[in-house]
């Protein structure tokens, strides 16, 4: 009976945040890739990679500035807040060819967004999951 | 190069020298400990600089992002430590700049995922500019050297300059004052002025010299006072010694003569002669063992210091007599010697003139003058003395009185003159028969003649012998002139003593009578007197 009440504590924290604590990783339903590997999510969002690995090229979105939502999947994803995954981006503004995500408004932006374009990648709490994407990386907490 | 002989040069010299010589070493030994240091410095400088570049270059490894790492390797390459930038990232991607062939000092720095732990993505290789370090530790010693060298010579100067005015140059005038000064010129053993009114060493040697000085000039200048004295009375004893008549010498313990006057030396040179026989005192006077004898003598301490003496020399073919002085010789100033009077004075003056008019004299006084025989007075006083001897020695004295018979007629016939020479023939007859030395022969008075003789055993036939030979010698005629001779005859009377008197005057007076008895029997023989009558041996 421990564990139940780990996880009891922990949605406990989440809930007072009023915030899903589980991001999913999603494409649009017509893109080729089944699944991303933790590392193949950090390099496209990171500005590694501008492509899918099967070589379409990559659109990832990203949250409003200063929202939890998008802290919290860095913090989840890099272990970094936003202010220094800002830093890592100013840092290559003027020299580098990396170029940081698109900023959408909302996570129903990002819904709609990810309906229209093909080769767009999003990150949503997995409470706003719909079946109109398609979930290639599952964020756990851990 | 000749240096200066100046002290205060010398060791300004020296001190510079030396200084030069440490702030060489010693800049030496900090630039290599200097140069390791920045080396150190430098390397972590680099390290440092790398790890500034750290996250950037992480992220352009992890990006590959070629523009990126280009610009962090020129911005790494525009520092001075650092030659030469390589950077390798995701991709394959090297980007390598500058010299980087040195791997031994390269820095190294391993990129990391910068969201991935543990993943490397990549290295930043620097390579620090060890020419650059190397010239930098130089010139920072070059600094150094030359302020060392300007410090060295700053105090070498100064120090030099204080020797030379507290030490040197005072010590220069002390030289200069001292040079000035001739001990043989007591004047100018004056006081050293030096105004060195200080306390320090110099001071206290110009005032331990001055009060030195003053002492020697004291004591220099009594000597001198006295010298003087002394040479004065040196000269006047000197002309004393040497003017002096009389010969003065000096003897040894060997009696050899060790300091003469010119007037000791005219006495015993032999005329022709440049020097002494010997210089040994008593071989030059005859008579040595006894002198000998008196010098060891007057040597004792018991005697008395001063002993006067006649004595005979014989030098060349002269006879000389000496009146000598022989006084011991205490030196006075060291009256404690072991040996004193061991040194003896003899002064010295011939006096043989004297000595011979007095032998002179004395035999005028105790001889005839005519017949050089003993006088009647002088005889009779040797007569006493004879008998007083032969009685206390139970000797015998014979003694004949000679009566020259028929004498008057010769004066009367020939003259007096005539009759001196027979009595100075006869005397010579006596003298001729007997000794002078050891008989005694007197002319007893007008022509009687004395003669005595000591002989330890009488015997009458011998010295009847004697008498008849006398008797016969006297009855040789006599020249009195180129023509004319003359016999004289003589009775001779015989007696014994002391058997025949043991005073003079009883001896005496039987003498006579026995030579009266003998005139009475018809003269010409001898007779032994006997008591109350006398024999005629003849």
């Amino acid at each position: 009976m421990k564990l139940p009440h780990f996880l009891y504590l922990g949605f406990a924290l989440l809930c007072s945040n009023a915030v899903s604590s589980e991001f999913v990783v999603v494409v649009n339903k017509g893109n080729n890739i089944e699944a991303l590997s933790k590392r193949e999510v950090i390099d496209i969002y990171m500005g590694r990679y501008m492509t899918f690995p099967d070589g379409e090229s990559a659109q990832p979105l990203d949250l409003p500035a200063q929202s939890q939502l998008k802290n919290d999947f860095y913090l989840k994803l890099v272990n970094q807040d936003e202010r220094k995954i800002n830093a890592y981006w100013a840092r290559l503004l003027f020299s580098g060819r990396a170029k940081p995500p698109e900023t959408v408004k909302s996570v129903h932006e990002v819904l709609q967004k990810l309906q229209t374009s093909e080769y767009s990648i999003a990150y949503i709490p997995a409470s706003e999951l719909t079946d109109n994407v398609k979930v290639v990386y599952r964020l756990n907490e851990n | 190069m000749k240096i200066s002989q100046k002290l205060y040069v010398r060791v300004a010299l020296s001190i510079a020298l030396v200084s030069v010589l440490v702030s060489l070493a010693s800049s030496t030994l900090s630039y290599y400990s200097g140069l390791n240091e920045k080396k150190e410095t430098n390397y972590l400088l680099v390290k440092q600089l790398a790890q500034t570049m750290e996250k950037t270059a992480a992220i352009s490894a992890y990006l590959a992002d070629r523009e990126l790492s280009q610009e962090i390797v020129n911005g790494l390459l525009g520092n001075d430590l650092v030659k030469g930038v390589s950077l390798s990232g995701e991709a394959e991607m090297v980007i390598a700049q500058g010299s980087i062939n040195n791997q031994a000092e390269r820095v190294s720095i391993k990129l990391m995922h910068p969201f991935i732990a543990d993943i490397q993505v990549g290295t930043l290789n620097l390579y620090p500019d060890d020419k650059y370090i190397q010239e930098q530790a130089k010139k920072a010693s070059k600094k150094e050297i030359m302020l060392m060298v300007l410090h060295s010579i700053v105090i070498a100067f100064f120090v030099s300059l204080l020797v030379h005015r507290r030490l040197t140059r005072p010590i220069q005038d002390l030289t200069d004052s001292f040079a000035t000064i001739d001990p043989s010129v007591p004047h100018t053993m004056r006081m050293l002025t030096l105004k060195q009114g200080n306390r320090d060493e110099i001071g206290k040697l110009v005032t331990g010299i001055n009060s030195l000085m003053h002492e020697l000039h004291h004591t220099i200048s009594n000597e001198r006072a006295l010298r003087e004295k002394t040479q004065e009375l040196e000269s006047k004893f000197r002309l004393i010694f040497e003017q002096a008549s009389a010969g003065i010498c000096l003897l040894d313990e060997q009696d050899t003569i060790t300091t003469y006057n010119p007037a000791f030396a005219r006495y015993f040179t032999i005329t022709g002669h440049s020097d002494m026989a010997t210089l040994n005192f008593p071989l030059l006077l005859n008579n040595e063992e006894r002198l000998q004898e008196l010098l060891k003598e007057i040597r004792r301490d018991d005697t008395p210091d001063q002993i006067t003496l006649d004595i005979e020399c014989t030098i060349g073919q002269t006879n000389k007599w000496m009146h000598c002085l022989f006084a011991k010789l205490a030196d006075q100033r060291n009256n404690q010697r072991e040996t004193p009077g061991c040194l003896i004075e003899v002064i010295l003056h011939d006096v043989t003139e004297r000595t011979e008019r007095e032998f002179q004299t004395r035999f005028e006084a105790d001889h005839d003058p005519l017949t050089h025989l003993l006088n009647r007075r002088a005889g009779e006083k040797k007569l006493h003395k004879a008998l007083f001897d032969s009685m206390k020695n139970q000797h015998h004295l014979v003694l004949m009185m000679i009566d020259l018979d028929k004498f008057k007629p010769v004066n009367d016939t020939f003259g007096h003159e005539a009759g001196d020479k027979v009595l100075i023939e006869i005397a010579r007859r006596i003298k001729n028969r007997f000794c002078l030395t050891t008989d005694i022969c007197i002319r007893w008075g007008g022509d009687e003649f004395v003669v005595a003789r000591k002989i330890d055993n009488f015997e009458q036939t011998l010295s009847a012998q004697q008498a008849e030979d006398m008797l016969q010698d006297i009855l040789v005629p006599i020249n009195i002139s180129e023509y004319e001779q003359c016999e004289i005859g003589a009775s001779i009377g015989i007696v014994i003593g002391p058997n025949d008197g043991k005073v003079l005057h009883e001896l005496m007076v039987n003498a006579d009578n026995t030579m009266y008895q003998v005139k009475e029997k018809g003269r010409g023989h001898v007779a032994f007197f006997e008591n109350k009558k006398t024999t005629n041996v003849t």
